[in-house]
């Protein structure tokens, strides 16, 4: 049995170092792993990105993340990337890394995903070279996911995990208004793990949205946005077969 | 979160007379002074631009709800620190003068979970 911590949407700013890390500190008695599931800065800007390194310094357990959408808005994603990694996040895009818990092999595929919609009302690649380029991008990203988690897979990871910022599946939304569930996921990233198989999803981004979902795989969706949650962070336990 | 109501601009060519700066702050949770027929044909307007302002300004907010409820505006969501909170309700009762507004806005927990879940 392992313990995956996991927490999205902390959005820090300059007024929130020392907020988390209290119960950040506390990871060692109850997880095996912590996973950040994106939007961990506010305007993704490297100062508030330092906020972020600061905050997971040096924790009892490794940290695996992905970015979000705020994470991007100052456009320096790979300068974010590079400061969480100079604090010890394993940072993913389309691509997997292994955790070793306890003799067990935990791999965690990672991308932070994009919108466009669920099946039956998603939009299509068709029309402006825009509209086309915005369905390829979540496309890309569903493919690179899919393609981590098959590898994962081959390398022989007793329990495989999908980490997104955008979310799989219109389950774990319930509660944001219906509108704007083209601009919360992709039905494309429940397809990715469905056909790579995993058995936990995790993601942020719906801060109105709910804890619980399934893809129709079968596989578990969780919601951890912290304004979700409410909490510092959640731990599930998972059991390899 | 969702830019769905971000716009490229930040709000800044709106035309004169939205900025709305110069109201009553007003207290959190309190409902203002009803606004009169012309604030209220505008009010569908004003929110998307708070929306806007928001998500442009310090806060890059967009997590939050702005809804027109039977005259009245009802702001609610969460937000990840106390300054936050403030700044929010400070800005909302700015965008907004004049209109009823009912806040239920909460700080982001940062406590530990009591609890794991199973996953069998």
């Amino acid at each position: 049995m392992i313990r995956v911590a996991a927490v999205g949407d902390i959005h820090m700013g300059s007024d929130s170092q020392g907020l988390l890390r209290p119960a950040f500190d506390t990871l060692d008695e109850c997880a095996d792993l912590l996973l950040l599931a994106g939007d961990l800065t506010r305007h993704g800007t490297p100062e508030e990105a330092r906020v972020v390194g600061r905050e997971v310094l040096g924790l009892p357990v490794p940290v695996v993340a992905v970015l979000g959408n705020h994470d991007h808005h100052d456009e320096q994603p790979e300068k974010v990337t590079g400061i969480l990694q100079e604090a010890g996040v394993t940072v993913l895009e389309g691509e997997g890394t292994v955790v070793e818990c306890a003799g067990t092999r935990v791999g965690v595929a990672g991308t932070k995903g994009f919108c466009g919609g669920f099946v039956g009302r998603s939009a299509g690649e068709f029309g402006e070279p825009l509209m086309k380029e915005f369905v390829r991008y979540t496309r890309r990203s569903a493919d690179a996911l899919h393609g981590a988690l098959e590898d994962l897979g081959r390398d022989g990871c007793d329990l495989r995990i999908a980490l997104t910022h955008f979310s799989p599946v219109a389950d774990t939304l319930a509660g944001e208004p219906l509108e704007i569930y083209p601009f919360l996921g992709s039905y494309l990233l429940a397809e990715a793990i469905d056909t790579a198989g995993a058995d936990l999803s995790v993601h942020g981004h719906a801060h109105m949205g709910t804890e619980h979902g399934m893809t129709a795989g079968g596989v578990r969706v969780r919601n951890v946005a912290q304004p979700v949650i409410r909490r510092a962070f959640n731990v599930y336990r998972l059991h390899a077969a | 979160m969702s830019p769905f109501a971000q716009p490229a601009n930040g709000g800044a060519d709106r035309p004169a007379g939205h900025a709305g700066h110069a109201g009553d702050a007003g207290d959190a949770g309190d409902a203002g002074d009803a606004g009169d027929a012309g604030d209220a044909g505008n009010i569908e307007y004003r929110v998307a631009h708070l929306h806007d302002r928001l998500a442009a300004e310090e806060l890059a907010e967009l997590g939050v709800r702005a809804e027109v409820r039977a005259g009245s505006v009802v702001v609610t969501g969460t937000v990840p620190s106390a300054e936050c909170r403030e700044t929010l309700l400070r800005t909302v009762h700015e965008e907004l003068a004049g209109l009823a507004v009912h806040t239920d806005v909460q700080v982001a927990e940062t406590a530990s979970p009591d609890h794991a879940e199973d996953l069998p």
